[in-house]
């Protein structure tokens, strides 16, 4: 099967061609910076950055055994989910433990300056914001991967380490908890369902 | 087609992962379901909410930034570990615990004053406890770490 770009730059970088990597971290840095925020949930961009910052040079340590079977973009967000799991891991046993330095989600948090603040405005992208927040690690990790970077589910399974099955199931789960969570969806708020709409194609 | 797996196939009828034989039969039943139907309109619906989350914009030099960190020494992601707040203070108690060994305990074996005797008490008891504190709360956060589960299901 022949190599896509992707893996041959991540390939030469596992042999230390810097130049190759940053062309790689070029190509996806974005990407993983928004997987980050959208997953960390109440984080400003900084701190998504941080982390990004942390899953690339986990990417080039890593890239020497880099398989070239996986794709590249699956590889490293799944360096990213884990280390997202992670982070939000150590805040909680923290806040478990009752102890934390200025690492505390809570400090990191919600800067009320420039474009975070004026996303926060946004009343409902907050309710999103918040409600995705609060779905379980593995339920947020697929719906952000689905909906925000159109991953496969195949590649969601390969990303979490799962089976399509798996996911499909995963997926509902979070749908579902979001409909029960967000203001949109409430009684009342929820505008009646038509015929027309119910035959609407996806 | 039960409204309970209609209602998980909708789910990925969204996502246009559908069989045709599926989604016809998916189909099909919305047409004569109206609590499916409602789940079907809600979970598009749903879509269109989510795309009102968006993210701020990234700031420019990320490359630049990650290559100029290369060679740096790899440092973990937080700065350090929760029990270093409790073992900060170390020094300072275990200064206590040789003061207590050097001092109080020989004035106690002299027959020594009646206020050492409380004060010996509170600094030895005070180190012994702090350690056994940080050393049982180290095994708490490996027990805490292993009963959460890296996939939140």
């Amino acid at each position: 099967m022949p190599r896509s770009e992707d893996q041959e730059l991540l390939l030469r970088a596992g042999k230390g061609d810097r130049g190759a990597f940053g062309l790689l971290v070029e190509r996806h840095h974005e990407a993983v910076v928004r997987f980050c925020y959208r997953f960390l949930g109440r984080v400003g961009c900084d701190a998504a950055e941080d982390l990004a910052q942390d899953v690339f040079l986990s990417a080039f340590k890593a890239a020497p055994y880099y398989q070239p079977q996986a794709a590249v973009r699956t590889w490293l967000f799944r360096l990213a989910t884990n280390a997202c799991l992670n982070q939000r891991r150590k805040w909680r046993v923290r806040r478990v433990i009752g102890l934390g330095g200025s690492e505390r989600m809570e400090d990191v948090a919600m800067d009320d300056s420039g474009a975070d603040a004026s996303a926060l405005r946004n009343e409902k992208g907050a309710s999103v914001r918040a409600a995705v927040g609060g779905l379980p690690g593995g339920q947020r990790a697929a719906i952000v991967l689905r909906h925000y970077h159109d991953f496969s589910y195949t590649e969601i399974a390969d990303v979490l380490d799962t089976s399509v099955s798996a996911v499909e199931s995963l997926l509902f789960r979070a749908r579902r908890k979001l409909r029960s969570q967000l203001p949109a969806f409430e009684i009342g708020n929820s505008p009646q369902v038509s015929a027309d709409l119910r035959a609407e194609p996806f | 087609m039960r409204c309970r797996k209609a209602q998980k196939l909708i789910a990925v009828r969204v996502d246009r992962a559908l069989s045709e034989t599926l989604e016809e039969q998916v189909t099909r039943h919305l047409a004569d379901c109206r609590a499916c139907g409602d789940v079907s309109a809600q979970t598009g619906r749903l879509g269109r909410e989510l795309d009102t989350y968006s993210t701020p914009p990234i700031r420019g030099g990320f490359t630049e930034r990650l290559m100029s960190r290369l060679d740096e020494p790899r440092v973990a992601v937080t700065v350090s570990p929760w029990w270093a707040a409790v073992l900060r203070p170390a020094p300072v108690v275990l200064g206590a615990a040789a003061f207590a060994c050097g001092v109080v305990v020989p004035l106690l074996g002299n027959g020594g004053s009646q206020i050492a005797v409380p004060l010996g008490r509170e600094v030895a008891g005070g180190s012994a406890g702090q350690l056994a504190s940080a050393l049982a709360e180290d095994s708490v956060e490996a027990r805490l770490l292993e009963l959460l589960p890296s996939v939140e299901e």
